[in-house]
């Protein structure tokens, strides 16, 4: 559903318009407006996803509308009505969703809508998408930084199947990289940049990735890569206790 | 040969004016066709009768426009008429709210003037006088006598109109007095006054007094257009 505002200055194009408008369910119509002054006033009081301008108003011209509109923070999306040739409007280079140039059918009309729902969509999707990767951000655990061969690899821990001690270095196991990463660190260390919730230590020697167990035995673990993991006695119980939860 | 020669130069200078002329001609505004029809299309839902009415006023506009806009002459009439459609035309594209007058005294209506030459004038006092937010205005009055024709024309302006040598108006404005003075040279008077409220034009031009040809349909039949808004 989306709300709108309908702006024209003549009065019989917009009440054309809102007919237009209230033909159609995807649409709520917020206000009908005669002049671009009573639609700032309008889009300051109330959220609206979109706005159908006409272009060529006299008090301020719907092309300066909406490049103030532009101008400020989350701008609507913008459908324009004008009797100017679409040709002379796209050298202005405001954005609209779409042009509906007097007079137009309910096809056109349509059409525009359907212009419109799509494009919000998009806006939600990619809105959705960042508030999950700014969440993820805020967590700082998508990602460590892991020291080999003089140099420094992001490694998404999703890729990550289990880490190996080997004396004084870690092996680190990935999807994205072929051959183990051999970095110098202590499994206390490493253990503390992983999140608790999806790695556990099982030994002395190995931290898994929670997600990759394939199955599990008596004192021992067999990850989805057919990798088989001893699990430590001293880690057993704490191990299984946490399986059960999940 | 002299003589040939002067004949040929003036043949050349006729051309030439002829050809400015037909580039100063008065236009159709492309947005004024689209936003009537947008109107008349919008009418059609609400009000059918005036729908009708107001195709009737455009096809009218148009077939002056298109088969007798370049003309050299035609009688007062039919302009006024052409003015009478253009008006009733823009009146149904705002409210009550804005005063329009339009005064008419023929006493020589089949006297020729050349067609349009009002036109850019009109045109451009309601693009620029009417206002969708405050009160405004546009008046307009012709008048034939002694031999000369008369358009008083004034309009309303606004804190939103814009400056108008900046505007379209003002190439409109500039085409119009040069077609002006070369149609009638030093025989007419076109006093432009800008104050800050008010926006006149004063036209005085001369009439043609050779009888014109009568027009076979609609000028008669449309002397309504006298007392119009």
């Amino acid at each position: 559903m989306l709300k709108v505002v309908a702006i024209d200055d003549e009065p019989l194009a917009l009440r054309q318009l809102v007919a237009y408008i209230e033909r159609v369910p995807e649409l709520t119509l917020v206000a009908q407006c005669q002049s671009a002054v009573e639609a700032a006033g309008v889009l300051g009081r109330e959220s609206v996803d979109a706005i159908f301008c006409d272009i060529n108003m006299p008090d301020l011209s719907g092309l300066d509308f909406v490049r103030s509109l532009l101008s400020g923070g989350e701008a609507p999306l913008v459908v324009f009505t004008t009797a100017y040739s679409q040709y002379a409007l796209e050298g202005f280079e405001v954005a609209a969703v779409d042009y509906l140039l007097k007079p137009f059918s309910m096809n056109d009309f349509q059409r525009a809508v359907n212009r419109l729902v799509e494009r919000k969509q998009q806006q939600l999707a990619l809105s959705e998408a960042r508030s999950q990767q700014a969440a993820e951000g805020a967590r700082g655990d998508d990602v460590i930084y892991v020291r080999a061969d003089h140099r420094t690899h992001a490694v998404a821990l999703r890729d990550i199947r289990y880490v190996q001690a080997m004396g004084e270095y870690l092996r680190v196991y990935a999807d994205s990289h072929p051959r183990p990463l051999t970095t110098l660190l202590s499994m206390k260390r490493l253990g503390e940049q992983l999140p608790h919730d999806r790695f556990m230590r099982i030994h002395r020697s190995f931290i898994i990735n929670l997600s990759r167990i394939a199955h599990f035995a008596k004192g021992r673990v067999t990850l989805n890569d057919e990798t088989e993991l001893p699990i430590g006695d001293s880690y057993r119980t704490a191990f299984e206790e946490r399986l059960k939860k999940r | 040969m002299t003589k040939h020669l002067d004949e040929l130069q003036q043949q050349l200078e006729y051309e030439r004016i002829q050809q400015q002329l037909a580039f100063l001609n008065y236009q159709i505004n492309p947005h004024f066709l689209m936003n009537t029809l947008n109107n008349i299309h919008a009418l059609i839902a609400i009000d059918p009768e005036q729908a009708q009415d107001s195709i009737v006023e455009l096809s009218r506009l148009l077939r002056y426009v298109l088969y007798e806009g370049d003309h050299q002459f035609v009688p007062v009439q039919r302009e006024v008429d052409f003015l009478g459609h253009y008006i009733r035309l823009m009146r149904i594209r705002f409210t009550d709210d804005v005063d329009v007058r339009f005064d008419v005294e023929l006493t020589q209506p089949s006297a020729g003037i050349p067609p349009l030459v009002m036109a850019t004038f009109v045109e451009n006092a309601f693009k620029h006088g009417v206002s969708y937010v405050e009160p405004s205005f546009v008046h307009i009055s012709i008048r034939t006598e002694e031999g000369r024709l008369r358009l008083h024309c004034c309009n309303s302006k606004h804190s939103h109109s814009k400056p108008l040598a900046k505007s379209s108006g003002g190439v409109g404005l500039s085409n119009a007095r040069q077609r002006l003075n070369l149609l009638f040279r030093d025989n007419h008077v076109l006093h432009i006054e800008d104050s800050e409220t008010v926006f006149t034009v004063d036209l005085n031009i001369p009439l043609q007094n050779k009888p014109q040809p009568a027009v076979e349909q609609a000028a008669g039949k449309d002397k309504a257009g006298n007392e119009i808004c």
